[in-house]
């Protein structure tokens, strides 16, 4: 097991690779009480074409796989797992991405038998053929109840903008057409495909013994018969250059129009801490733009052209597609569309960024102690690093090594005026 | 000054009105202030406190406008500072909270923690005035954008629905009025009369600050010392004791909007608040119908029948409100309704030992958890302030362990439907 300090955070990381390619991270932090425990498999809604599988070549499946056996794989023995994690005092839940599924739980005590159980109900491989028709039902209405939510709707009609035809357009539960498709069999071969060591990570943070954790996991992966190969799903063939008709609009029972637009960033393909650096550059970039401290806002605020409780950006930065949005409710989304793009076309010289990049700097750097703060946080910054082939410390090595030149480059090949998607939520009677 | 000790936190009454609850621990990288000044929701004053709360993010004598006022918190290594205007029970509060990173975390010691008490003073005492009253600029935004707030519940179909189910129950009560005010308010407020209004909430209502990080107890009560540094005038607690409404006949609302699934509100009465010998119950009582994910509800509505994505109820504990909200089907209106009655009858008649202790080793667990839950271990004790209540969380440990069966069936007897509302 290696063993990293890092001096700014005062805290100790323990990871280790075991046969079989599963990887560990373990965070101890002495005086809380709680503990958490992600298990992270690479399976996500966008892996709906991969091959290299038991000999088969390329297999197409239909949207909403990834979420459908995220659910699923809570059912065994004919009974809901969390019943089990409930009566050890645990608390459990999962979630599904563009490219990944993440079982958690969160304990005081019993932190052993839960990780056992957690590790030992997702990698089971025998999946229930009872109550999937049950489950399809709950899942429409999971999909349903999310076609009401206004930055949803926002947020796939920019994404089918900023990707169209690709898969990160659409809902990552899927549609309720395409959840029709999805059977046992479906099911049964991607968990067989995906859900093995070599295709997972293990994340841990409380008051923990690492050592103790470590051979817990050993003697559990150990007892897997590894896989000869996992599937081969990269890289998703997403478009990272011009976007095409990038301009949706939707209509809801809504009062105010809501305004997303959203920028690709053409230096897509980085990794690791490049990645990091990438993503950091651009959150600076857009609160030197945007943020509650630049003239835009105040003067935008002022104006009434925007709206501080839902106006915010935020990045997305994965080693195959980068795309960050910009947007929030919007009384006058065309004066607003019109103000964002002169700002970007304005800071194209530069000053603005290197006066500025002090603060932000300074910013950012209080934003990243505090991302180690709570045992929740250190789990989720874990997984955020390692998920894009990182390692957890290196958001501060990254944060070290940002110059004002980065973000001058993500004004060049990101934030491109002439470049990008929009989508417009408009009250229903306008639309 | 007083000094009285209440579990998590060591608390002391400054003056007149003001008190200050302080947790020393080292388990986190920064300090939070949460500083409430909480009053009785009333009519008109509701949209004041909303319309203050927000003006107190618009600028101080010294930093003038959002601008600088952000560029300040910045500098603070990404402190941050916001006002939110709550509702709790029949309470309006005031909340300011400021997060700042611990001096040992940073490159070099700039003592942070003075500096944000140095800014929440400006905040407090010293906001940016135009001759006798607040910027009237500032106050000509600041309406406009309360207004778009409260449009936009609108856009939030669940919050609208919850919302629209309150107001429907409780249009005579404290609780049913909004803590966003009304817009129709707007005309009577002005410059100098909202300066005056933010004058005396300071000098007259309850405040309480709550303050968590690793400094140690002296050091802050010096700091609270010099940020207080207004008069007071004698205070009374601004609680009002809820009246146990009995339901006469229960009410039943709906709204058209075609939205693509129904967002269903059923708010009941209870007749037991925080102070109340049955609220322990009562907390079981409502983990088990609706408020966890193996609930009665939960189980039979969305595992058993696929009727819903979500059901979840939820316990207001100041006025002894339970609220049931659920995504369905308009076809399946009556069938839920129907179905969640007949949970209610059951859990009147008959609880079984095991569900309880399911329940309450999870709540019990959640309990022992806000020691590491900087935000949930405020929120418990200052619904306990509000109450005037002392309890701590080892004495709600007891109370929850020693709840039985027919402590569950004897509180679900006296939990009534009051309201319905459903848009679709």
């Amino acid at each position: 097991m290696i063993q990293v300090e890092n001096a700014a955070l005062a805290e100790t990381l323990f990871y280790d690779d075991l046969p079989g390619g599963f990887t560990i991270y373990i965070l101890p932090k002495s005086g809380t009480l709680q503990k958490q425990a992600l298990l992270a498999v690479d399976f996500g809604s966008i892996d709906q074409s991969f091959g290299g599988v038991n000999g088969y070549g390329q297999v197409q499946i239909p949207a909403g796989v990834a979420h459908f056996l995220e659910h699923r794989i809570f059912e065994r023995e004919g009974r809901d797992i969390s019943e089990r994690f409930t009566a050890l005092g645990a608390e459990v839940n999962a979630h599904t991405s563009f490219t990944s599924t993440a079982y958690f739980f969160s304990c005081i005590d019993s932190f052993g038998p839960c990780l056992d159980l957690l590790l030992d109900f997702v990698l089971e491989s025998e999946l229930l053929a009872e109550g999937l028709e049950r489950e399809r039902e709950i899942i429409s209405r999971e999909i349903q109840l999310y076609q009401d939510s206004l930055e949803w709707v926002s947020f796939f009609a920019l994404m089918q903008s900023l990707y169209p035809g690709h898969p990160l357009g659409v809902d990552i539960a899927g549609t309720i057409e395409s959840i029709r498709s999805i059977d046992e069999k479906i099911l049964q071969a991607c968990h067989s495909a995906f859900y093995h060591p070599a295709n997972m990570s293990l994340f841990v943070c409380g008051d923990v013994e690492a050592e103790r954790i470590l051979y817990q996991v050993q003697n559990f992966v150990e007892k897997r018969k590894p896989l000869k190969r996992g599937p081969n799903r990269r890289n998703f063939g997403i478009d990272t250059g011009t976007i095409i008709g990038g301009h949706q609009e939707v209509g809801m029972p809504i009062h105010q129009s809501h305004l997303c637009m959203g920028f690709k960033d053409q230096r897509a393909n980085l990794k690791g801490k490049d990645l990091l650096r990438r993503e950091l550059a651009s959150e600076l970039a857009l609160d030197i733009l945007f943020g509650p401290s630049g003239s835009f806002y105040s003067r935008n605020y002022e104006k009434g052209l925007l709206d501080v409780e839902s106006f915010g950006t935020e990045v997305y930065a994965e080693p195959y597609f980068s795309f960050c949005v910009i947007g929030g409710d919007a009384p006058q989304p065309e004066a607003l569309e019109e103000a964002l793009l002169a700002r970007i076309r304005q800071a194209g010289n530069g000053d603005l960024i290197v006066r500025d990049f002090h603060r932000a700097k300074r910013k950012a750097y209080g934003y990243l102690i505090q991302q180690f703060d709570q045992v929740e946080n250190c789990v989720t910054q874990m997984y955020s690093a390692v998920s894009r082939g990182a390692q957890p410390f290196d958001f501060l090595a990254a944060f070290e090594e940002l110059s004002a030149a980065d973000i001058g480059d993500c004004l060049k090949t990101w934030l491109d005026p002439s470049n990008y998607a929009l989508s417009l939520v408009k009250p229903l009677e306008q639309s | 000054m007083s000094k009285f000790e209440q579990g998590d936190f060591s608390s002391l009454c400054l003056k007149n009105g003001i008190s200050l609850h302080f947790h020393q621990t080292s388990i986190y990288k920064s300090t939070t202030v949460d500083i409430f000044i909480r009053e009785l929701l009333q009519p008109k004053r509701n949209t004041r406190m909303a319309l203050l709360g927000r003006l107190l993010e618009r600028g101080t004598q010294r930093w003038p406008d959002m601008q600088s006022m952000n560029r300040c918190v910045d500098e603070m290594y990404g402190a941050s500072y916001a006002v939110d205007v709550e509702q709790m029970g029949d309470q309006q509060l005031i909340h300011l909270s400021f997060e700042v990173i611990d001096d040992c975390f940073l490159p070099a010691d700039e003592d942070l923690l003075k500096r944000a008490f140095d800014f929440l003073q400006q905040i407090l005492y010293h906001p940016v005035r135009e001759g006798k009253g607040i910027r009237s600029d500032f106050l000509k935004q600041e309406k406009k954008a309360l207004k778009l707030r409260q449009d936009s519940i609108f856009s939030d179909k669940m919050a609208y629905a919850h919302r629209s189910c309150v107001a429907a129950m409780c249009r005579n009560e404290p609780f049913g009025l909004s803590n966003l005010g009304e817009y129709r308010d707007f005309r009577g407020i002005n410059c100098i009369n909202l300066l005056g209004f933010h004058r005396k909430i300071l000098a007259h209502n309850p405040i309480d600050v709550f303050i968590s990080g690793r400094t140690a107890p002296e050091r802050l009560l010096d700091l609270c010392s010099d940020l207080f540094t207004g008069g007071r005038q004698p205070y009374v607690n601004s609680r009002r004791i809820p009246a146990q409404k009995r339901v006469e006949s229960p009410r039943e609302v709906s709204e058209f909007q075609g939205i693509s699934q129904g967002k269903l509100v059923l708010g009941y009465r209870t007749q037991i608040d925080i102070v109340d010998p049955n609220f322990p119950a009562l907390v079981l009582f409502n983990a088990l119908f609706g408020g966890d994910a193996h609930s009665r509800l939960f189980r039979f509505i969305r595992e058993e029948e696929g009727l819903c994505y979500f059901i979840e109820s939820q316990l207001e504990p100041l006025c002894g409100l339970l609220f049931l909200n659920a995504g369905i089907e308009k076809d399946d209106y009556s069938e839920v309704n129907h179905k969640i009655g007949v949970q209610l009858d059951k859990m009147r008649m008959w609880v079984g030992a095991g569900e309880l202790e399911r329940v309450r080793s999870l709540m019990v667990k959640r309990l022992v958890a806000l020691q590491d839950d900087r935000e949930g271990l405020v929120r418990f004790y200052l619904h306990a302030r509000i109450a005037d209540l002392e309890l701590s969380r080892d004495e709600f440990r007891r109370r929850l362990e020693a709840v039985r069966c027919e402590d569950i069936s004897r509180v679900a007897r006296k939990v009534e439907l009051d309201t319905t509302f459903f848009v679709y």
